[in-house]
């Protein structure tokens, strides 16, 4: 009992303040927003205390939620902005500067072992690119779910995704 | 989708966290968390807002009287109440049927 009709019944009865309706959307997302989340920040403990932020801030925002539409974008929207929150915070700019400088080192002498790893190609990416690229290679969103998500026009998300696919291709070692 | 797309999707999907029922139970435990702080909040808040209201409204009025007048009752009060708590206790211990 997970499709669309199901989860859109979930999401309204939880917006009317059932936490059970919740705890079931919860169970429901859980997997993809903290697996979108690893992929973003390349770290499994900051991304599950994200992704636990981004379930209780969609708890108290539930009457923000919009009924008539979807709650996936609405949800990874939030993880979205909490993930832009916590970049800007001083300590992590100066350790994503830090990451950034050795990866970009690595890429530009690839290392053959570093092929396959797809996190440090991910990581190469600018973080809109990368995000536009994960809702929608890795967790089946539409174009339009993802510019919904990370609220940007849908031809941005277009290009970014192209863009992205070409990057990663690239740095895998694929002829575009 | 193209071949190598799909391929792109998978290799993106590979190491997905599975489902862990203890990230649920910890992002409901947060919510019951915040929502018990927040209601403790506004009762505290509450009441101590009417704390305030009688002890500024309290002293305007004259109970004088009322304690005179129930002073002669207070020896009927506790008659009645502890006949009240026997009841009570009679009917809470009574013996279970069956």
């Amino acid at each position: 009992m997970t499709g669309p009709e199901t989860e859109a019944a979930w999401a309204h009865a939880a917006r009317a303040g059932s936490a059970d309706d919740f705890s079931r959307l919860v169970r429901l997302h859980q997997q993809a927003l903290r697996a979108f989340l690893r992929r973003l920040t390349d770290n499994h403990v900051e991304a599950d205390d994200l992704a636990q932020e981004t379930f209780v801030f969609a708890w108290e925002q539930r009457q923000r939620f919009d009924a008539a539409r979807d709650f996936r974008p609405w949800l990874f929207g939030i993880a979205w902005r909490k993930y832009r929150e916590r970049q800007r915070g001083w300590r992590r700019l100066l350790a994503r500067e830090m990451a950034h400088a050795e990866m970009a080192e690595s890429v530009e002498h690839p290392d053959p072992g570093l092929r396959l790893d797809l996190a440090a190609a991910c990581a190469t990416l600018p973080a809109q690119q990368r995000a536009a690229l994960l809702l929608c290679l890795g967790c089946d969103f539409t174009q339009m779910e993802a510019a919904q998500a990370l609220a940007l026009p849908l031809g941005t998300v277009k290009s970014h995704v192209a863009r992205g696919r070409e990057t990663l291709a690239n740095f895998l070692g694929e002829t575009p | 989708m193209s071949e190598r797309n799909e391929q792109m999707a998978a290799m993106l999907a590979a190491n997905a966290p599975g489902r862990d029922l203890a990230f649920e139970i910890a992002v409901m435990a947060k919510i019951e968390q915040r929502r018990f702080l927040r209601e403790l909040t506004r009762n505290l808040l509450l009441a101590a807002g009417a704390a305030l209201l009688l002890a500024f409204i309290m002293p305007q009025f004259d109970f004088s009287f009322w304690a005179n007048a129930l002073s002669g009752l207070a020896g009927n009060a506790v008659v009645m109440v502890t006949l009240l708590l026997a009841a009570f206790a009679a009917w809470y211990f009574r013996p279970v049927e069956g």
